[in-house]
């Protein structure tokens, strides 16, 4: 059932802001830094010397990045860990001096969703300069591959690509709308090629319109209204995440039009999940943070005691999901028992060389 | 307290005497540019995009743009009244989301939704109100006041959310988030009341003419015996009343509310009353004028995306068009 699909750095809010210096954001700045480098959590006491410290950072208060979080946390004891956490403010210069305090910490490793790409090519350096595995959940370059002890994310085409042709089979003909993430990255970008991808063989479905709702439920519910209006015979509307497909879903719904488009989406997060139950969202596909991070560590670990080759990209474990398998999803708050299964399933396979994008 | 009125209403009179502008004269038409930069650019936008996508003009895309600005038409109006004071507020988009999460939480935990609504607004006010009294009682300014009081907000929301929405709010979403009458939606009714309230504030209350007297000039609006601090922490208490009705009828429209709703807001909240002709120095502007400048953000964006205009052509766009609003408007 598990394909091997996903997404990028994803739903990060970035919050550029230029502020004239001053006491205050002195005494807040250095608030936060106390904050984010005291926000140490440790899975488990050490139980022995041989335990392993592994530094997970985290760029946003987002609850994809929280639970992938504790998903690591979870795990760390049944993999001969213990996991400090890191909080980086989606800041980059925070998140390079969480990546200092840590390997100043000797930390074993590191494990992170990097702030943005241009971040995590200095936090690679510094963690290579201090002989420190570092492995990046997101963010994918080929370049820092040989540098790495890996990546992991999910195939951001075939992601979207996997909903195109789900809607191609479930679809006749008609009109069909996109309401994309932040552009900029290139995981909004990707899907929404992957999506088009998938409904590329058929012709009896057309991408009318691609909006930005830029991870933001108002904006994609302002954008599906305006869609609707531009397009009243609107058959299907792909959603990039759940959180906007909830706006968009409200602005079909008081437009009357719920029953007549279509709405197909990616994340799996538990309000999505609970909206294809519904019958609100017909598809997504999903993926779960926790089990994400699970696999990061494990292999993380083994790149750590030697069973393990590093410097691969892996794919996350996806799950397609509609209203007839909705319990195959992974759970992205998973309890110890999901925890156990998530680490009781067979290691992520490496992307062959071959087939790196 | 007659002789204060009067001097307050002579402070404002002229702060406001000097908003005469560039002008462009068309026959015995005598335009001001300063007034009406945005408007003219409104209905130039307006013209364009009725030709290109005659669907632009009908009722129901009508009360798509009106709905889609009535949240930040509301809290434009809490930023009116504090820029033409010559202040700032950067924490009214995380008034709006701890407001929100505050009513939502409640919701969720099964208190009546009339009670939820009556705390969000008093945990609006209150923010208000510390921004006021911190901003009246130190020296330093308001910009980074409102800014600690912004961080402070969101880490709050998180806290209290840990980062997820909640996903009811109730009977909110069918009122504030549903229409009134003839299909007008609630939260446009909202938007006009709260326009003629401010603009009545601003142009007939003492309190809104002492808050042109000291946007236009402090020094002067303090020797002539205006309550500098009082009338600032009434305009900021002001402001969070305002922001807390922006974020009900938000959470109202969403049926939701999450720790990150208000993200972006502020500065939004900024840009519209500027563009629309409430500058960032203070005593000048008023509600219609910044009421102009978040109609025109409002028909761009729904005008690009009834056009299937991709998301970086639409910054661009956007970009391109508030450049020449402000421009038009040369005396900022």
């Amino acid at each position: 059932m598990y394909s091997q699909l996903t997404i990028g750095l994803s739903n990060k809010r970035h919050f550029a802001f230029s502020i004239p210096a001053h006491f205050l954001m002195l005494l807040l700045a250095s608030a936060l830094a106390a904050s984010a480098a005291s926000s140490g959590t440790d899975a488990a006491p050490a139980a022995n010397s041989k335990t392993l410290t592994i530094a997970f950072m985290r760029p946003g208060p987002d609850p994809y990045y929280q639970d992938g979080q504790n998903g690591a946390v979870m795990a760390a004891p049944n993999l001969g860990a213990k996991v400090v956490t890191y909080f980086s403010n989606n800041s980059q210069s925070q998140e390079l001096a969480n990546v200092e305090d840590a390997i100043s910490k000797k930390i074993d490793g590191i494990l992170m969703y990097a702030v943005s790409l241009s971040a995590e090519s200095a936090d690679v350096a510094k963690a290579n300069a201090a002989h420190v595995p570092i492995f990046l959940l997101y963010g994918y370059d080929k370049n820092l591959l040989p540098k790495v002890a890996g990546f992991e994310q999910v195939n951001l085409i075939e992601y979207g690509k996997e909903v195109g042709a789900w809607l191609t089979k479930h679809l006749a003909e008609g009109k069909v709308a996109i309401i994309t993430g932040l552009l900029g990255r290139g995981d909004a970008e990707a899907y929404a090629q992957g999506f088009k991808d998938g409904l590329a063989d058929d012709k009896q479905l057309t991408v009318v319109a691609q909006v930005p709702g830029d991870w933001n439920r108002q904006k994609a519910q302002h954008a599906a209204q305006d869609l609707i209006t531009a397009h009243p015979d609107l058959k299907a509307m792909y959603v990039e995440n759940e959180d906007m497909a909830i706006g968009a879903i409200l602005a079909l719904k008081r437009a009357g039009k719920l029953s007549q488009v279509t709405v197909v989406s990616c994340n799996g997060a538990p309000y999505g999940l609970e909206a294809i139950s519904n019958g609100e969202i017909q598809a997504s596909n999903t993926c779960s943070p926790a089990l994400e991070a699970v696999m990061g560590l494990r292999v993380l670990t083994g790149v750590i005691g030697h069973t393990t080759e590093p410097g691969h990209l892996y794919y996350s474990l996806t799950v397609f999901v509609t209203k007839d398998n909705i319990k195959d999803a992974n759970p992205w708050v998973p309890d110890q028992s999901g925890i156990e299964k998530f680490l009781s399933l067979p290691p992520l396979k490496p992307v062959a060389e071959s087939d790196l994008p | 307290m007659s002789s204060e009125k009067s001097v307050s209403n002579q402070l404002a009179n002229k702060s406001q005497r000097s908003q005469k502008g560039p002008h462009l004269t068309v026959g015995r038409l005598r335009i001001d540019a300063t007034t009406y930069g945005s408007t003219v650019v409104l209905i130039v936008g307006i013209i364009i995009t009725a030709i290109l996508q005659p669907v632009f003009l009908t009722v129901s895309n009508i009360a798509n743009v009106l709905s889609q600005i009535a949240v930040l038409g509301i809290l434009t109006m809490a930023q009116t009244i504090v820029l033409i004071s010559g202040g700032i507020d950067l924490s009214v988009g995380s008034n709006v989301a701890l407001s929100g999460v505050v009513a939502g939480l409640l919701f969720m935990h099964g208190v009546p939704l009339w009670i939820d609504c009556m705390v969000a607004l008093l945990c609006a006010t209150v923010i208000g109100l510390i921004n006021g009294v911190l901003i009246a009682q130190n020296r330093a300014h308001p910009f980074i006041i409102t800014l600690g009081m912004l961080t402070l907000l969101e880490g709050i929301a998180e806290l209290v959310t840990g980062g997820s929405p909640v996903n009811d709010m109730g009977a909110l979403a069918t009122t504030l988030g549903g229409t009134i009458f003839f299909g007008i939606p609630t939260a446009v009714v909202l938007l006009f009341v709260v326009v003629v309230l401010t603009a009545f504030f601003l142009a007939r209350t003492p309190l809104g003419r002492a808050a042109y007297a000291i946007g236009g000039n402090e020094e002067a609006s303090y020797l002539s015996g205006i309550p500098i601090k009082r009338t600032k922490i009434y305009i900021y208490t002001l402001a969070g009343v305002i922001a807390g009705i922006a974020a009900l009828t938000l959470s109202g429209i969403l049926n939701a509310a999450e720790a990150n709703i208000g993200t972006g807001l502020e500065l939004q909240s900024i840009a519209a009353a500027v563009i629309g002709g409430t500058p960032l120095i203070g005593g000048r502007g008023g509600a219609w004028r910044s009421l102009q400048g978040v109609l025109l953000l409002g028909v761009i964006s729904n005008s690009l995306n009834l056009m299937s205009v991709g998301a970086n052509y639409q910054n661009i766009a956007l970009g391109i068009i508030v450049l020449i609003a402000v421009m038009v408007q040369k005396n900022r």
